[in-house]
């Protein structure tokens, strides 16, 4: 057997075919190729794991993070939504609109109203035998309230006119003290009564003092 | 006797079971194949006429495949080719590693042939103090060659070994003693290899020589003859036994034997055309010089890791990739939900403050309502005063009276004298009448808290004072 040279008396197969591709041989230790091809799966591999953590942490954790995130501040505001929408049933919300609306009837627009007032009241009393001087104090200016009130401290003086028979279906001066009463729950206005102090002669009422807070807005009291 | 032990022995040893290769002899020309499947051999081809050439080897086995049925993957290959050469080389007393460069080194400078050479070693018996090695050489280019030839019928070449070391094996089992130096050889297919090893099987030395006892059995002794002093000078002992092997032996050596003064002795183990082949896959691997590297062995196996790994890898890309294609895909959606998520927020958060304004307006409203409207109190002194009228006893006159508001309470003072006019009033009668006034306060309807109510007030003078609290 040779390699290259041809051995008459030896049979021979045909050389290889030309153009066919030579096979690869095997390296003798581990070499380039392989090195090539463990840094290949290494460029594989490293950026493809590093694809698919950079997309779970980079791209989908912060999505999932923002979207729970934005449904607990949904449930939040909606929580509030409905505790607002609970607090006033429409019931109550039509009576305190209705009454709200009524407050301007309960106070006096100023110190001139309230004046006024109580020149009609002088003259009810007038009318009930009692004899009225009305001193109205300064305006004091709620503070707790929501909106601009004052309290205007008054003082009447009322004093009884002994024998006069001025109405028959009142004739004691105690009974038409007590009218005043009906007087101050006519007139709507809210005026506080604070303080009383009567007086009373040998049979009867001779004098009675009575304090009042009556309501105003501030702006008409300044 | 020994020498029928060395037969028994040597017979006995059959083919390892879990051997499955196509086992090739191609000494020199003639080619001969042997199929062994898990030990058994299950088909022979003996190429009909002489072959040379490496390139002929691809078709030679695909031939052998056919003719034996071979179904394995593996080539095992024992080669007696021209070019294929033994050196005697001093090595320094060094590691397998060391001894493996320093041989890469020293069989590209001493080969015969041109081109790069394959090579394979064993350690042979030191001579003189001097390390050696028995180094076998090939050309690397028809090493490729033959290797190529395997794979391109589909079959990994795993061994590519000399004709010398099946010798070896042989001489190492003819029961020579311990300490003598023997000499084997064979006629390896137009070619006559000797191996010359101590009865303890440690090699000399391996040699080719052109020609056989089948050609000139004259000229063959006298390159024994020449052998057998080098053999003495070099290792200082004589080759004591020598046998023939082969084809022709027992013919020709009576004709050999006359040219030789040492006794020549045929080898009692059987030649059988196959016996080459078959004998090749009873050498052990580490024993033996195989000219293709233990990497190289591996190849298909590091092939296959290497494509299960690919495989891995890509089933790994396309995981990754489809993981972030995944994870794209839900943050779309994400995204999406975020969107309506964040419309809705926005759209309650507009709600939520349109809401907190008209509760604060309505909270607002209803603290004005209750300040003004439900906070209006009744004139109740007024009606304390009417209520006197019956509280007060006919034989008491209420003198002065004061209430006054004073937080959420009311302060209530009294004051009074006997009514003259009624009766003549005593101290006792006046004390039952303040405590029957003070008991109608507590008690009326405006539940006056007078301290000592009830009881009779002790008290010297016509006069009476009361004061309390109603609530």
């Amino acid at each position: 057997m040779s390699d290259d040279t041809t051995n008459p008396t030896a049979a021979t197969f045909p050389a290889r075919q030309t153009g066919q591709p030579a096979l690869p041989v095997p390296a003798k230790s581990i070499g380039t190729r392989d090195w090539i091809y463990r840094v290949g799966i290494f460029v594989v591999l490293v950026p493809s794991l590093a694809l698919a953590w950079w997309s779970y942490t980079n791209v989908l954790q912060p999505s999932l993070e923002q979207s729970r995130k934005l449904i607990s501040d949904v449930s939040r505001l909606e929580a509030d939504v409905d505790r607002l929408s609970r607090k006033f049933t429409p019931a109550e919300t039509e009576e305190i609109t209705n009454k709200y609306a009524q407050i301007p009837n309960h106070l006096f627009d100023n110190t001139a109203a309230l004046e006024l007032w109580l020149a009609d009241f002088k003259s009810q009393a007038n009318t009930l035998g009692l004899d009225v001087k009305a001193d109205v104090g300064k305006p004091t200016p709620q503070a707790t309230s929501p909106k601009k009130l004052a309290v205007i401290p008054s003082s009447l003086s009322i004093e009884a006119q002994p024998g006069t028979n001025v109405n028959s279906v009142v004739p004691f001066p105690c009974q038409r003290l007590l009218r005043v009463a009906q007087i101050f729950g006519a007139q709507g206005k809210r005026t506080d009564l604070t303080e009383l102090t009567v007086f009373c002669g040998t049979n009867s009422i001779s004098r009675a003092t009575i304090t009042l807070d009556c309501w105003a807005n501030e702006e008409g009291t300044q | 006797m020994i020498k029928l032990a060395t037969m028994r022995r040597v017979e006995a040893e059959a083919i390892p079971a879990h051997t499955t290769t196509l086992s090739v002899s191609w000494l020199n020309n003639q080619f001969k194949a042997v199929a062994v499947h898990r030990g058994t051999v299950e088909g022979t081809y003996e190429h009909p006429v002489d072959v040379d050439g490496a390139n002929n080897f691809e078709a030679l086995i695909r031939e052998a495949v056919r003719q034996t049925g071979y179904h394995g993957q593996t080539v095992s290959l024992v080669l007696a080719h021209p070019r294929l050469a033994q050196q005697l080389v001093d090595v320094p007393p060094l590691k397998d590693a060391a001894v493996r460069r320093v041989l890469q080194r020293q069989a590209q400078q001493q080969k015969l042939f041109p081109g790069e050479a394959a090579w394979a070693y064993q350690r042979s018996l030191s001579a003189k103090g001097a390390q050696q090695v028995i180094l076998h050489l090939f050309p690397k280019g028809l090493q490729d060659q033959l290797v190529q030839g395997a794979q391109r019928n589909s079959l990994h070449l795993v061994s590519l070994v000399p004709p010398s070391a099946l010798i070896h094996r042989q001489l190492a089992r003819l029961g020579a003693e311990k300490g003598d130096l023997n000499l084997l050889a064979a006629e390896t297919g137009g070619s006559t290899t000797i191996v010359i090893a101590r009865g303890d099987g440690q090699i000399v030395l391996v040699r080719t020589l052109t020609g056989t006892w089948n050609d000139g059995p004259e000229r063959l002794a006298l390159d024994l003859n020449r052998t057998l002093p080098f053999i003495a000078q070099q290792f200082g002992s004589p080759v004591k036994n020598l046998w023939l092997f082969g084809p022709g032996a027992a013919e020709q050596r009576e004709a050999m034997q006359r040219t030789m003064q040492l006794g020549l002795h045929l080898s009692p183990v059987e030649h059988t055309p196959l016996y080459w082949a078959i004998e090749a896959l009873k050498l052990q691997p580490s024993e033996t010089p195989n000219f293709i590297t233990p990497v190289m062995q591996q190849a298909p196996q590091r092939r296959a890791f290497a494509k299960v790994t690919a495989v891995a890898a890509g089933f790994v890309l396309l995981a990754s990739l489809a993981t972030a294609a995944v994870c794209q895909f839900q943050a779309k959606q994400e995204a999406s939900r975020i969107d309506n998520l964040q419309k809705n927020a926005a759209r309650l958060k507009t709600s939520l403050d349109q809401l907190n304004g008209q509760t604060a307006d309505l909270a607002r409203e209803q603290q004005m309502v209750q300040l003004v409207i439900d906070g209006k109190e009744p004139p109740v002194p007024l009606w304390f005063l009417g209520y006197l009228g019956e509280a007060v006893p006919r034989d008491l006159v209420v003198t002065n009276l004061h209430v006054k508001r004073d937080g959420d309470v009311w302060q209530v003072q009294m004051a009074g004298v006997p009514q003259t006019t009624v009766q003549a009033v005593t101290l006792e009668s006046f004390s039952l009448s303040v405590a029957k006034l003070t008991a109608n306060l507590a008690n009326g309807p405006f539940h006056v808290s007078v301290p000592g109510a009830g009881k009779t007030p002790k008290t010297r003078e016509l006069r009476f004072l009361i004061e309390g609290v109603m609530r």
